[in-house]
């Protein structure tokens, strides 16, 4: 196994080198436009909470309309900690994060007995709960529906307000919980999300805790979708209740069945193409709604496996055609 | 002797249709039970109770398991605790690779190294799932799917394991060296509990056997006795 492992990263170097040199340059190509370097930092927020939505949906097999509450949990956990305690912007982030993990959790404890339909009920009303809290807040602490201000990003004193800095910033973030989701789903918590998400009982029947790592992969994606909440403010210094918005929850899930699901490729090039396709519609705004449920129901129904799988089946239909020999013989 | 697996005056009803009416059973170490009879007499909701896939309404001591009462424990527990279960209808993990729904089998062992001893004495005992390693299980035919099914029950060395209908939706040929499998793991010394409607395979496979009628504990004996029996010969074993 650990033989063709080797021979596909081989393989793939030629392709993956490039990139990385582009991805590391492409702030010195966009010196003069720092609108494009804006969207760059939303696509790396957005790519780590379709990274969350994955683990959650894709590998567990729990379905989520509540991927904005957490993101905004996020946001202004971190913008109130920080407001109120002064305490340095990464630690903040990090301390929403983990309160969001936790409150996605106690979520989950009672939500893991509800399956498909009765589950999006749940992480509707969900979503909805936080957004009243957040708009009609104890003390008006979030602003309600004026939104709140805080800092913007900084890191041990020296500041990442620039597009261009927060960049290299995000892409770190971006780096590290890719593989950090990378490493878990291919441990032996992977399997076991794969296997509940298939068939619960025969799940239990090989000694898998069903209810722990339903909670398990709430909790991730908790945590995952509240870091890029917590992203979010302090590039952008300010945060409106827009953003923890039903609507916005279901732009989330769109992104990962338009990428495509359990894969490392599938979030990004869903969360990238989903916001490409907002710039687009930008000045058409009444009818991205509109849009992004016909493009839904393409994908549902044509291309369960998103761009993605749609991709990788034309690939290895390539190669089995250029192989010649495939092995249906005894199928 | 104590009893490895025993059920005592055991009810189960789903809803107001009380479908297991009391039944009591036991399986020895190293024994193999068959328990068999028609369509709806209880025989899988029997297996369920058992391995907890279903809820136990609230009974305890009824089910009995080295000593231990089982009952109201959650499926992945009483997996734990050493009963495997072959369901009925595979369930193998049809998107996972035969590799994979292997791996998961060995879920509960943390210790890589066996794991990867015991997927390879699977491969021994079913030389067509090694070639297909790499295969996703959901396309393999319904007799490799009940081999992988097998397999993966005993990469966790259970102490007992539960068969729920291995011969179901097989071609005859099929059916045989599914049981040849069953044999062998019997003579390794594994305890079996065997449900199965082909009562007379089941009967040639066992060491005893209960017959199972309407939710009741109809007969039960020694298999070569309940073969010759005539009631047994009639009501399930004829034109068979």
């Amino acid at each position: 196994m650990n033989k063709t492992a080797s021979i596909v990263t081989k393989d793939k170097l030629g392709l993956y080198a490039p990139l990385a040199v582009l991805i590391l340059t492409v702030p010195l190509l966009l010196r003069n436009f720092s609108y494009g370097m804006m969207f760059l930092c939303f696509c790396e927020i957005y790519i780590i909470a379709a990274n969350g939505l994955d683990v959650l949906y894709g590998y567990s097999g729990q379905i989520s309309f509540a991927t904005s509450a957490f993101f905004g949990i996020g946001s202004y956990g971190s913008l109130l900690i920080h407001n109120y305690t002064g305490l340095p912007i990464l630690f903040t982030m990090i301390m929403a994060s983990i309160i969001s993990a936790a409150i996605a959790m106690i979520f989950a404890y009672p939500v893991s007995k509800l399956r498909f339909a009765f589950l999006s009920l749940a992480t509707i009303s969900f979503n909805y709960i936080i957004f009243q809290l957040v708009t009609r807040s104890p003390g008006g602490i979030t602003g309600d529906f004026n939104g709140a201000f805080t800092d913007q990003m900084s890191l041990f004193g020296l500041s990442l307000k620039s597009y261009y800095s927060f960049y290299y910033f995000g892409l770190v973030c971006v780096i590290l919980l890719v593989a950090v989701k990378n490493l878990l789903v291919k441990s032996r918590v992977g399997r076991a999300f794969l296997a509940i998400k298939q068939n619960h009982h025969a799940a239990e029947g090989m000694g898998i805790d069903v209810r722990k790592y339903k909670v398990l992969a709430f909790g991730i994606y908790g945590f995952y979708a509240a870091f890029a909440g917590a992203m979010y403010v302090h590039l952008v210094g300010y945060i409106s209740p827009e953003t923890v918005a039903q609507q916005q929850s279901v732009i989330f899930m769109i992104m990962i069945l338009f990428g495509g699901v359990c894969s490392n490729w599938g979030p990004i090039v869903g969360a990238v193409g989903i916001l490409l396709l907002q710039e687009v519609l930008g000045y058409a705004e009444q009818y991205q709604l509109l849009a992004y449920g016909i493009l839904l129901l393409i994908f549902i129904l044509f291309l369960p496996g998103g761009v993605v799988g749609a991709a990788k089946k034309l690939l290895t239909r390539l190669k089995n055609s250029k192989g010649g020999a495939v092995d249906h013989a005894n199928s | 002797m104590a009893a490895l697996l025993e059920l005592k005056d055991f009810h189960y009803s789903y809803g107001a249709i009380h479908v297991l009416k009391g039944i009591s059973l036991y399986v020895n170490k190293g024994e193999t039970v068959a328990l068999i009879g028609s369509n709806g007499a209880g025989k899988t909701t029997t297996l369920r109770a058992i391995s907890g896939l279903i809820p136990s309404q609230g009974m305890k001591n009824h089910i009995i398991y080295d000593g231990k009462p089982i009952q109201g424990k959650s499926g992945d527990k009483i997996t734990a605790m050493g009963i495997s279960h072959v369901f009925e209808g595979r369930h193998v993990f049809p998107k996972l690779t035969i590799e994979e729904n292997l791996f998961t089998g060995g879920y509960l062992i943390k210790n890589k190294k066996e794991v990867h001893e015991t997927i390879a004495k699977v491969y021994e005992r079913f030389p067509r799932l090694k070639e297909r390693r790499t295969q996703l299980a959901g396309t393999l035919s319904g007799g490799e799917q009940q081999m992988l099914a097998i397999g993966r029950a005993l990469i966790c060395k259970p102490r007992i394991i539960l068969f729920d209908e291995p011969s179901l939706g097989l071609a005859p040929l099929i059916v045989k060296e599914v049981f040849k499998a069953i044999k062998e793991i019997k003579a390794e010394g594994t305890t079996i509990l065997l449900v199965e409607q082909n009562s007379k395979l089941a009967l040639k496979t066992a060491d005893r056997a209960y017959v199972l009628k309407n939710g009741e504990i109809a007969l039960s004996g020694n298999c070569n006795d309940l073969l010759e029996n005539e009631e047994v010969q009639k009501a399930y074993l004829s034109g068979k």
